[in-house]
Order: structure tokens, then sequence, then C-alpha cells
């Protein structure tokens, strides 16, 4: 970390694939190494436009480049997606708490995404099955809208559903001529069989909504709520528990998550807006 | 290091007359800031002074809180260059900046807003401000119409965490001494101060406190914390609150800030942070329009939330010091302190 936590440090990026008619991957490398947890966030700075808050893609284990899948939604984000190869960024952090994997050892992973939901659990999947065999099984129910708006899809329909220990089905809302799978929100293809729920965490990641009805339906088929695990990402500005911006009842989302278990949250209203 | 150094209280006094040339002397020898007037508005104000006559002694509190000298509106962190993030850090101010009479309920304001920019991560941009700051704060001798302190315990005057409290006691000020800076600050200018006198600070407490229409804010804390306040105080906030902030800008300890960026007309880039406010619309809103704090009621409760509840527990203090500003500046007429005593007495029948 650096001594100013303000302070970013210099990175480049060096690729940028188009994943979806909104989101993009911008592979950045940082001046100097920047370790960080799965789950971790970083503020990431387009110099004299701003800053915002982005939680990595890639696994925690390359420390010479990271993956940053961002979807064009505000000021910063629109004006990235401009960007070429070779633009110069900033880079701080890492920030917040991420998953807590080895609480996971032993058991079933079930890990439901949506969208650009998909980029923090892509790091997350990576960290897994980098070590496969710590978990019963890792067990993904992955949607979007369109199959357009699904990203990753050289891994989703390549390598990733492959692997041994990986149990991988995909959803969209609408589909066009071309999707043969499943057809409707993510829940329609979580099942109550699909882990042992009483030995077995959930990861839930994407839009409020997909991750209100997600949270709901584990919690009908008997999930702990202190075994479903949400990103609660929010306006985070600083990244370091003080400008206020993200708190949810007493927590900071930037310092004391942005990884909460649905047991910490549950009493706060409007969680899910 | 804490910014504040607490030692045993050592009591001495001091004359009116000797105070205005302490004054006098120290607005000569170093940066003093003081209740004044300002140029173009009549308004009491925190202002830099170069001479004890332009103190004004007859005042009530401040318009605006002394906390932007330690945590400025609009503070640049660092500059670098739009081709790269090689950064310049501003320098921070290191020169000694002596305050006086600063109200206890502020002086409150600035612990705990020390206690919440010490915690991690430690934010130096604040805390180095405060280090070469010393604070001459003046009990209030009588509670003015709009103030609360005796029910958040934080006045009328300060039983510890000043560096030099005055009391006022008729021809002469009791002079307390409460921390290693405001004893640095007494030694260096001991001839100016005599022996100790009686102060009864109890009996101003007890005097105050009698006067003030006050509440039980163990009360207060239950109430919120349990989610027991009728939703209808919080509609009729939201309906009258007109989002200007004010409230927020004016508190002595809002410490909402957000991170921005601007360009210099030489295209310097600064990284900025400026104060920014809960009641704000866009304070919660991400990108791409999402906005978990709404409705309004949302909003305005969670800022009663976060200074009666959460703050007491992290801090183990009110996040309000009951200086009543907010009370004074609201164009909308929203009256927190009238807000908390119905919070207070909501399920009862009121």
């Amino acid at each position: 970390m650096n001594e100013n936590p303000y302070k970013p440090i210099d990175a480049e990026i060096i690729d940028i694939i188009d994943e979806s008619p909104t989101i993009k991957t911008f592979v950045i490398v940082p001046q100097s190494e920047f370790r960080f947890a799965t789950g971790q966030f970083v503020e990431l700075t387009l110099p004299g436009i701003g800053e915002a808050p982005f939680t990595p893609s890639s696994s925690p284990k390359e420390t010479e480049r990271m993956d940053i899948s961002i979807m064009k939604a505000g000021q910063v984000t629109g004006l990235l997606h401009e960007c070429g190869k070779g633009q110069k960024v900033g880079i701080r952090g890492p920030y917040g708490n991420g998953y807590p994997v080895d609480s996971f050892v032993g058991k079933e992973v079930l890990i439901v995404g949506g969208g650009v939901g998909l980029a923090p659990i892509r790091s997350l999947f990576l960290t897994l099955v980098d070590r496969i065999k710590d978990f019963k099984r890792v067990v993904c129910r992955f949607g979007a809208r369109t199959p357009e708006d699904l990203i990753y899809k050289e891994s989703l329909f390549g390598e990733w559903p492959k692997i041994d220990g990986v149990d991988m089905k995909l959803t969209v809302d609408n589909s066009d001529d071309g999707w043969s799978g499943n057809v409707g929100v993510v829940t329609t293809i979580v099942k109550s069989d699909d882990v042992d729920i009483n030995n077995s965490a959930v990861v839930i990641c994407g839009p409020p909504i997909m991750m209100k009805f997600a949270t709901m339906q584990a919690l009908e088929y008997g999930f702990r709520p202190d075994d479903i695990y949400l990103s609660m990402e929010k306006n985070m500005s600083c990244g370091i528990g003080k400008c206020g911006h993200c708190m949810i009842g007493k927590y900071y989302v930037c310092k004391d998550g942005p990884v909460f278990t649905y047991e910490q949250i549950r009493k706060y209203p409007k969680i899910w807006d | 290091m804490p910014v504040i150094s607490k030692i045993q209280i050592k009591n001495a006094s001091i004359t009116k007359t000797n105070l205005f040339k302490l004054l006098d002397l120290i607005s000569q020898e170093k940066f003093l800031i003081a209740p004044a007037e300002g140029p173009d508005l009549e308004d009491i104000n925190f202002l830099p002074v170069t001479g004890a006559e332009q103190i004004c002694f007859d005042y009530e509190n401040t318009l605006v809180p002394p906390k932007e000298y330690f945590f400025g509106q609009s503070e640049c962190m660092f500059s670098f260059s739009p081709r790269s993030n090689e950064s310049i850090t501003v320098t921070d101010q290191s020169e000694e900046l002596v305050f006086f009479g600063v109200r206890p309920c502020d002086v409150k304001a600035i612990e705990l807003l020390d206690k919440f920019y010490e915690r991690s991560f430690v934010d130096d941009y604040y805390l180095s401000k405060r280090a070469c700051s010393v604070i001459i704060s003046v009990a209030c001798s009588q509670l003015n119409e709009e103030c609360f302190c005796t029910s958040v315990g934080s006045g009328p005057v300060l039983t510890e965490g000043f560096d030099i409290q005055l009391i006022d006691a008729g021809n002469d000020f009791a002079v307390q001494v409460g921390s290693e800076k405001g004893l640095q600050l007494y030694e260096q200018y001991q001839d100016f101060f005599g022996a100790p006198i009686d102060v009864d600070a109890e009996k101003e407490f007890e005097k105050a406190k009698a006067s003030e229409p006050g509440f039980d804010l163990q009360r207060v804390y239950d109430r919120l914390k349990s989610n027991k306040v009728d939703d209808r105080l919080w509609a009729d906030i939201a309906r009258r609150c007109q989002s200007c902030g004010l409230c927020l800008l004016l508190c002595p300890t809002c410490s909402c800030y957000t991170v921005i960026d601007r360009v210099t007309p030489n295209g310097r880039n600064l990284r900025m942070r400026e104060w920014d406010c809960c009641y704000f619309e866009g304070f919660t809103r991400m990108a791409g329009g999402q906005n978990p704090v709404k409705p309004k009621e949302e909003m305005i409760k969670r800022k009663y939330y976060h200074k009666l509840v959460q703050q007491i527990d992290e801090f183990g203090m009110s996040g309000c010091t009951g200086c009543g500003r907010c009370n004074t500046v609201c164009v909308g007429n929203v009256n927190w302190l009238e807000n908390i005593r119905k919070i207070e007495g909501s399920g009862r029948d009121v």
C-alpha cells in the first residue's frame, strides 16, 4: 500500500477486450507490483477525469498485470471506453475484505452471477479452480440479459465448464436465434438440489434486483443467512472508510465490505435498492 | 501519535485586561484565529487576526465551525501531470495556529473528528493540521436559544479534552490547562497568568441544564436503534427538507467529502477532496443511476442514525455536539432539536 492512501501508482492499459456492447475488459500493467485478494476492489484513475471503484476480474496470482472489466455507465467509465492501448491510468488500493476463500474449504461453492457481476466472480472463480481439490465442487449459475450481454464468452463456452469439479449452467433473460440454452432470469437455473445446502456457501454478485431474488431463493432453499455472501458495491469514493458515500447502517462498504454475509446486513432497510 | 496528549489539569487565572494583551502578543508572534467580523459581512466567524482589537469577545458562537481549518471545504491533496500520475503532494501546513474562542461544543466536535481521522485509515491531511494547532476554548456562561450541549454531554464547560479552557469569572477568567500543547503555550506566556481562582463548573452546568429544552440521549439512541420512530416524522422532515445541505456544511462534526479531479488552466490535474452532503441526491447515486438511499426519508433517517447511534457506538460520543447551527440555518424550518425530541417521545402518546 502507498504511504499516502489517496495516491495512485502509474499503470498502463496494454490491451482492451470487447466483452459485450457495454462492457470491455482492460488489461492494465501497474508500474510496480500490485497485490490484491479476490473480491477486493481498486480505485482506477483516468488522469484529469477522476477515479472510480472496480473489482479486478483476474486471478490475484497474476501480479504483473490485472484485468478490470468495466461497464460503460458514467463519466469515468464512459471515457475509459474511449481509451486505446497505451493509455496511462492510475491505480490505488486494494481496499476492502474480499471473499473469504479459506472458509469455503471442504464445501461446495455455489456462485450466482449476472451481467457485469461476473467481473468479480471471474476473479473468484479463477482463485477457486486454482485449488479446486480444496472444495467439494464449484457450481456456477450465470446469466445475462441476452447472449450478446454474456461476458467472458470464450471461457464460458470453452474451458471453464470442462474443469473437473466445476458444474456450470448459463441462462439469458431474452434469447435470439442462435441461443439453444435456458431462457429466463438466473434464479430459474438455481435448483434446491444443486448443492448440499448444509455444507456449502453461496456467492451472489450482479444487479441489485438479481441479488435480491437470488438471496430470497437461497433463503427459501434453506441456506443459512451467514452462508450467503453478497458483493454490496456502492458509490465508494475514498476507499478508506472516510468519505461516507458507501455507508450501509454501521458499515462502510469500502472498509468493512464489499463482501458481506446476508446475516450482517439483513436488518438494514433498502439494501437491494 | 494522538493529536491531544492529556495532562492532569493545571489551574490558573487571567485578568480580562491581561487576556487582551496576551492575545495581542500572540497575534503578533504566531498565527491567531479568533472570532471576528468579516470585512463584508456582519457574521462572526473564525478569522485570522493581527491584533486583539479585531477580536469579537461578545459572541454566542461563530456561524461557521472551526473544522474548515483542519478539513478544508475544497482541498487539493496532490497534483499530477496529464501524462502520468507522478504526483506532487501539496505541502502540508506546518506553522502553528493558535485558536481563541472556540466553544466547548466545537472542541468536542474536533475531538470526534480527531477520533474519526485517527482510526484506520489514518488521515494525514487532517492530522498534520491538527498537530500544529492549539486551542484556547472559552466555556459558555449562558445557553443560547438554539443550543443544547448539556443533553449531549459537550458543555457548557468541558471537563477534559481541551488544550486551554477559560471560564468567565467576572473580571477574570479561570484558566484550565488540559494538554501538553496547552501547557507549552501556557509556559511560553506564563507571565500573563495569575494564581488559580475558584469557579463552580458543576453549578454552571446545572444552571444551564435547567434552562435547556433538553432530551435524554440514551432514550433517543434506543428509539433510533430499535427503529421505533414513527414513520410520519421522517415523511414530514423529507417533505420540508430542500436538500440544500446547509445543516451538514455548517455541522461541526460532518466530515463527508468526495474525491474529484480538477484541471488547472496550464493542464495540471488536481486531485481534490471537497465537502459533500448526504442530503444531496447524488451522494449515494452510482454510475448508471442506481441509488441505494432512496426515497428521501431513508436519506433523512440515515443522518439521525449516523450521528445519534453509529457514532456513539463507534466513538463513545455523540455525533451531535448540540451547537444548534443546523436549527438556525434551515430554509425549510426543519428543526433538528425539535425532531430529536419527537424521536425521544415516539412510542409514547405525544
